[in-house]
């Protein structure tokens, strides 16, 4: 009977553990959203950098009118050359949907942005939406893995 | 786990080949089989269509009036359980079936699938943009 006894409060001690290990799913979310407040403001920054700092090593962005860029080398290269034509103005990012499994997430929502062209034309107003898939790194954060983007107004 | 993996791997490529050729063959009703009822197509310069509904109202019109030579080339499919999501390249060229010249694009997607009661997969949601202007 005791034997019994022990043997439940060990088998309940373990399923305990397992509960504990694996991340909840709000903080998964947690991290996605908190990611996204980062990519407006490093963008927002100027400071490609920082925001690459997002990206895993083997990631592949998907913006609109150009190839892919695959590798967070190109992806930044991409990004400084961008900064190098406009600046991003008021950058806001609505995410409306992130889905947890096991170590990778996505989410999909919208966004708005104003380009200020660096030559002194007139700024571009986009609003454009978005899918993303980020991926749980072994010290326990977020990176974006796969981007793509497009607009919701030609 | 990996001989699973594999096997729905094959079944996600098999599933591209039907998106393809239920869109050259102008069947929208077998295209729409490969989604869920609550899929989400997000699709360049519109909105974001929800659901099979919308999602059929704004195709039939694309269906019916052109001819369609599409290709998928899905580069990567990353299977995660009872998830997946696949990116890769697409082409089409489509002309209208009264005449007139045929218009073209280049693009890529990214794909999220689920896998179903019955093992086969559909889309949940599906992303893409053009490489250039659509012309």
């Amino acid at each position: 009977m005791m034997k019994k006894a022990i043997l439940l409060l060990l088998l309940f001690t373990l399923m305990l553990g397992a509960c504990n290990s694996a991340e909840a799913p709000d903080d998964a979310e947690a991290a996605v959203n908190a990611a996204f407040q980062e990519y407006s403001a490093s963008l927002g920054a100027g400071d490609a950098d920082r925001w690459i700092a997002l990206w895993t090593e083997d990631g592949v962005q998907m913006p609109p009118g150009a190839p892919p860029n695959v590798g967070k080398e190109i992806i930044h290269s991409g990004l400084q050359g961008a900064l190098g034509i406009f600046s991003f103005s008021d950058m806001q990012i609505s995410v409306e949907e992130v889905q947890t499994t096991g170590d990778w997430a996505y989410a999909r929502g919208t966004y708005t942005v104003t380009y200020i062209p660096k030559d002194g034309s007139d700024p571009i107003f986009i609003d454009g939406k978005f899918m993303s898939i980020f991926q749980k790194q072994p010290a326990g954060s977020w990176k974006l893995h796969r981007d793509i983007f497009n607009s919701i107004t030609g | 786990m990996e001989r699973v993996q594999v096997s729905d791997v094959a079944k996600i490529k098999e599933l591209w080949h039907e998106y393809v050729a239920s869109v050259n063959a102008s069947d929208l009703e077998r295209w729409l089989a490969i989604w869920i009822e609550d899929g989400i197509q997000l699709p360049p310069d519109a909105p974001r269509r929800s659901g099979k509904a919308m999602i059929r109202a704004e195709m039939q019109l694309l269906i019916e009036l052109f001819d369609w030579q599409m290709a998928v080339y899905p580069d990567k499919i990353q299977v995660l359980g009872e998830e997946a999501y696949a990116y890769g390249l697409y082409e089409f060229v489509i002309t209208p079936k009264e005449g007139g010249d045929s218009m073209g694009s280049k693009g890529k997607f990214l794909t999220i699938l689920r896998k179903q009661i019955d093992e086969s997969w559909k889309i949940v949601i599906d992303c893409f943009n053009y490489d250039a202007p659509f012309r």
